[in-house]
């Protein structure tokens, strides 16, 4: 664990759905912290609980039991993040931002992108009018989008450049921690490298902590500094990168590495 | 070389060229696919490799011969089981389809029929094709989808596609293209949405498929590391053409096409942690006006005039005028 001040304390985190086929639980007792300008993987089987985690986190879903709480700096305090609602929790969203694994899923079809990198700085009265597109250029010229391909519509980016938008919007609203659902599983390795790469950087720029799911355990060895395993909704193994990875002490962690290694 | 690789291929593609109506260019034409080679032998597992826009899936297409406007086979042969696909009339290809050679897509929702069981899917083929009875074919499928990884009740093919996970679904399309045994599999990016595990099971399935029945796969890729794990060759296209082919294990340790070790260099590793990754900067650009001479000079560390002027033939297994020595340089 790190002695790091923490960004995120996750305490106990229970979810079950309730399915035709009988209850399925997706998280139990999850308990972790990760610290400011920490990078986290989290790694497991689908059906492991990993969306399931990334949507507590999102506060997409409600925890039937335990919670996340988030101290953000630009907060000043301790939020009680899986309790919050309402205009409360759309306010504290700003510190905690999403980048999914389909850019296209995530950006408006019908409006520019750089309006999609715009409208949070808006939203959480961080800027307005000409000052408000003048840094969401800033943001786009950031991840390498230049002012014209900023100016398109999504379907005409190419993948590499429509997440390169998802990055910049999602750093729009000077977030403290960045939540990532397999971010690069949908590029090709040129992309993915570029985009990796300018994760560290913006990452780095900002102590902005990274927690990230992903299949990729060579991704996981090469960005994460901390490794969650999770399997049937409960941690299996968790620490430091090289050793989940290098020497994994369970079982299940063994599985998934011989797996990758084939 | 043993008897099977001298024997003839069962899948030869010869200078295929498949150009697509480019209206809003100044060329008018996108030259997608542009004087592709390979073979695939019996019991091979080939990896064609490309990034987006290389070509990839529109050769696989072209094999499938589902090249519709604005896209033309303009040249190339593809010889299949000894017999020539190009030119072959629609009614003969419909019985070249899905049986002797099977699509496995990437994405599994465009393979299965939302409104019908899996039993319902997977059960059609066999009968029609082979003429097996309806309990046959649901045993064949229930038996496939255990080695596939399913628990081994026939349950799974009361289900519709919707009550599968996206891994499920996928291995659930794959079922489908085998359940015909197939002389050839061509499997477009067939493991990008699954974890290792199933991953591991997929490739492990199509390897024992080729070892044990002598079918043919062509695994079509953007994932060397996966593709290192199922297929002895590989074919690496850039900008709709062939720059690279050898056995897998020799262009991963010493790639001798700048844009192959770029690719290999491309991969985050945990040997590098934390250090920028060498991506290859900008992309390949715009069919319908590739870059002059070698299509990969306005990326590459070593070109010089000659890589800008005339385009280099494939020799010995690279297509370059200054290929890495056996080292690297």
């Amino acid at each position: 664990m790190s002695s790091r001040e923490p960004i995120l304390v996750v305490e106990g985190l229970a979810k079950t759905y309730r399915t035709a086929a009988g209850p399925v639980e997706a998280l139990r007792d999850v308990s972790f912290e990760l610290a400011r300008g920490e990078r986290l993987a989290v790694v497991g089987e689908s059906g492991s609980g990993k969306s399931t985690l990334v949507r507590a986190l999102l506060a997409l879903v409600r925890p039937d039991a335990g919670r996340v709480r988030l101290s953000p700096r630009g907060a000043g305090r301790m939020l009680e993040w899986s309790s919050l609602a309402g205009r409360e929790l759309a306010r504290a969203r700003r510190y905690v931002q999403p980048v999914f694994q389909d850019p296209m899923a995530s950006l408006n079809p019908r409006r520019p992108v750089i309006a999609a990198v715009e409208e949070p700085l808006v939203v959480h009265g961080l800027a307005r009018g000409d000052a408000a597109r003048a840094r969401a250029i800033a943001l786009c010229a950031e991840v390498g989008l230049e002012p014209a391909t900023a100016a398109r519509f999504p379907h005409e980016l190419s993948l590499g450049q429509a997440q390169r938008a998802c990055l910049a919007r999602a750093l729009a609203s000077e977030p403290e921690l960045l939540v990532l659902d397999e971010p690069t599983s949908a590029l090709d390795v040129g992309l993915q490298a570029q985009i990796v790469n300018l994760l560290f950087a913006s990452a780095r720029a900002r102590e902005l902590a990274l927690l990230f799911v992903s299949h990729d355990l060579d991704l996981v060895g090469h960005v994460a500094e901390r490794v969650l395993v999770l399997e049937r909704g409960r941690i299996v193994e968790a620490g430091a990168v090289e050793q989940v990875l290098d020497a994994p002490r369970h079982e299940h962690t063994r599985a998934l590495v011989r797996a990758w290694q084939l | 070389m043993n008897a099977r690789e001298l024997r003839t291929p069962l899948l030869a593609v010869r200078d295929l060229a498949v150009h697509f109506d480019a209206p809003h260019s100044a060329s008018g034409v996108a030259r997608a696919v542009d004087g592709v080679g390979f073979e695939v032998g019996e019991g091979e597992v080939l990896a064609l490799f490309g990034e987006s826009g290389s070509g990839k899936s529109v050769t696989a297409r072209a094999i499938l011969g589902l090249v519709e406007r604005p896209g033309r086979l303009v040249a190339g042969s593809i010889r299949f089981a000894g017999r020539e696909l190009v030119g072959l009339a629609e009614s003969d290809y419909r019985r070249v389809r899905g049986r002797e050679i099977a699509l496995v897509f990437q994405d599994p929702a465009a393979a299965l029929n939302p409104v019908l069981t899996l039993g319902e899917q997977l059960c059609e083929a066999p009968r029609a094709h082979l003429g097996l009875t309806a309990a046959a074919a649901r045993e064949r499928a229930t038996a496939l989808l255990g080695e596939l990884g399913f628990d081994g009740d026939s349950g799974w093919l009361a289900r519709f596609p919707h009550q599968l996970s996206g891994g499920q679904r996928q291995r659930a399309a794959l079922a489908q293209a085998l359940l015909c045994e197939p002389k050839l599999v061509l499997a477009d990016e067939p493991t990008t949405a699954l974890d290792p595990t199933l991953v591991a099971t997929v490739v492990e399935l199509l390897r024992r498929r080729a070892s044990e029945r002598g079918t043919g796969v062509l695994w079509i890729t953007h994932d060397l590391r996966v593709a290192r794990s199922i297929a002895s060759r590989a074919v690496v296209l850039y900008a709709g053409r062939v720059v690279e082919t050898g056995p897998l294990a020799e262009l991963s340790r010493s790639p001798r096409h700048p844009y192959t070790r770029a690719l290999f260099d491309a991969r985050p590793s945990a040997t590098r942690r934390g250090s920028p990754l060498l991506a290859p900067q900008g992309s390949a650009g715009d069919p319908s006006a590739w870059p002059s001479g070698c299509r990969f000079h306005p990326r590459c560390p070593f070109a010089d005039a000659a890589c800008a002027a005339i385009e280099p033939a494939l020799a010995r297994g690279v297509a370059c005028h200054h290929p890495l020595a056996e080292a690297g340089r």
